[in-house]
């Protein structure tokens, strides 16, 4: 090989090339500071990047929470979620959309079932909050917070306020069940007559009531809140 | 006008702009759908909305790129003195561009409304008016990417120019929102008074663009009335073109 060939040029590509590898080699357990729960953009942040267009951003932005805390290769745990954090995003996700029930199924479906049950809390507040928006058509979200509340917090009086919460809503057309939830709860709790109280009067205020309904509720009574002439018998 | 409008389709034709855009668009609604497809919920609103958006990108950010590069090659081959020593008037040959680069923006909007429209359940009036305020944009944006590339002349910077202010314009709502933001007079010092001023004085001199194209109107129907949109094109492309027959008439070629 003649070593008079060998340019300055090229001289000079070897020894970039091989600092750029000692560079990398220096620098590649630098690795990217990955966020479990993403900090929360100022509404006005939020109005800068939607550049007009929030229904984009909202939707970029539900993509982002669905798939935050893991990226990037790696895959967290429910538990070590900040759903302080959380609910704040699914607040200002909400202030950008409130019609898409994008947000609330991945609250309650997603973020809900982590197996640290206080943390179901801010769930279920966010919940309710989002059935406040439009309750006709989010009654169904209020239905799933009695239900996270129940079986995942298990804090019967919350659900309760929930149920009854469902029950007091003025929308035409909702399933009768949404009515029955309260005496559900109730029964449940141990307080047969108020869940009774509650059978009885949805059975003689319901006009058109069908009949496998009412079979249903008097079925109900019967077998799970027990007889009450019987009882008041036996006392 | 014809003529023009003939030798900028060969010029885009040649510079494969038609098939390079289509061939992006295609990766994009790709995408689009490949990201719509692990949303939770709502797949097809997923998929619509980016698909939505991200063509109307694609058509703004291609057509300000290659009016930038057309006008800086007329520049750099002294076509535009050749043009210019003509008998056609300055004004004439800025809305000739403009007509002509307003027709090459609506053979690419069209086909990308169209493809978006795959990626909904059923073909509404809302996205027709969808459609229709991406083309009125599109309309827009030529006239503000022959402006900047007109009186800029290096294609680079008119690009930049043309981006940066198309970007401004998308916050058309957020310096309405900032300016309408109540400043107490007693509380506020002269600087806060000052920048909501400037702000509202920058809000008025700018197109409503964050009215057009707007995303939720594919899935949850369009609320907005499409003539406001009309007289917004209206308005802003003769104001841009005047700018540019302005800035044109005191070049000395």
């Amino acid at each position: 090989m003649n070593i008079k060939k060998i340019s300055l040029t090229n001289i000079l590509l070897f020894v970039f090339l091989f600092l750029q590898i000692a560079f990398w080699n220096i620098t590649k357990e630098k690795k990217p500071e990955w966020t479990v729960s993403p900090e929360v953009p100022s509404a006005r942040m939020v109005n800068v990047m939607a550049l007009g267009d929030n229904q984009f951003l909202f939707r970029i932005l539900c993509f982002y929470l669905q798939n935050a805390g893991d990226s990037g290769g790696r895959f967290s745990s429910l538990t070590k979620y900040d759903y302080s954090a959380l609910e704040e995003w699914f607040y200002l996700l909400d202030e950008l959309d409130s019609k898409s029930n994008y947000t609330a199924a991945m609250a309650a479906y997603y973020y809900g079932v982590t197996p640290k049950t206080e943390d179901v809390r801010h769930v279920v507040r966010y919940l309710r909050s989002h059935v406040d928006k439009n309750p006709a058509k989010k009654w169904r979200w209020l239905a799933h917070a009695a239900y996270l509340a129940k079986h995942r917090i298990k804090d019967e009086k919350l659900a309760l306020e929930i149920a009854k919460e469902l029950a007091g809503l003025d929308v035409p057309n909702m399933p009768l069940w949404t009515r029955q939830m309260p005496a559900f709860i109730l029964s449940d709790m141990g307080d047969k007559e108020a869940a009774r109280t509650i059978m009885t009067v949805i059975m003689g205020t319901t006009p058109d009531l069908p009949e496998t309904e009412v079979r249903f509720m008097q079925n109900y009574i019967k077998h799970h809140l027990g007889d009450l002439k019987q009882k008041e018998k036996a006392k | 006008m014809i003529s023009t409008l003939r030798y900028v389709l060969i010029i885009a034709l040649r510079d494969k702009l038609f098939a390079g855009l289509f061939v992006f668009m295609a990766f994009a609604l790709g995408a689009s759908l490949f990201l719509g497809d692990s949303a939770m919920v709502e797949k097809y609103a997923a998929s619509a909305v980016y698909a939505g958006a991200v063509s109307r990108m694609i058509i703004v950010f291609g057509l300000l790129i290659f009016i930038s590069f057309h006008v800086q090659r007329l520049y750099d081959s002294l076509e535009i003195e050749a043009i210019l020593s003509r008998p056609i008037s300055r004004a004439s040959f800025v809305i000739s561009y403009w007509a002509s680069f307003s027709v090459i923006a609506v053979l690419l909007a069209v086909p990308a409304v169209i493809a978006v429209s795959f990626f909904l359940p059923s073909f509404s009036y809302s996205f027709i008016l969808w459609g229709s305020s991406i083309i009125l944009e599109s309309l827009i944006v030529v006239a503000l990417g022959l402006f900047c590339s007109l009186t800029i002349r290096r294609a680079v910077n008119s690009i930049l120019a043309g981006i940066g202010f198309y970007m401004l314009t998308r916050f058309g709502s957020l310096f309405t929102s900032i300016a309408d933001y109540n400043i107490s007079f007693d509380n506020s010092s002269y600087f806060d008074v000052f920048m909501k001023y400037a702000i509202e004085a920058i809000a008025m001199l700018m197109p409503r663009l964050d009215l057009f194209g707007q995303t939720r109107w594919l899935i949850y129907g369009a609320d907005i009335d499409i003539s406001l949109l009309v007289v917004q094109v209206l308005i802003y492309v003769p104001l841009l073109l005047t700018a540019a027959i302005f800035d044109l008439k005191r070049k000395q070629f």
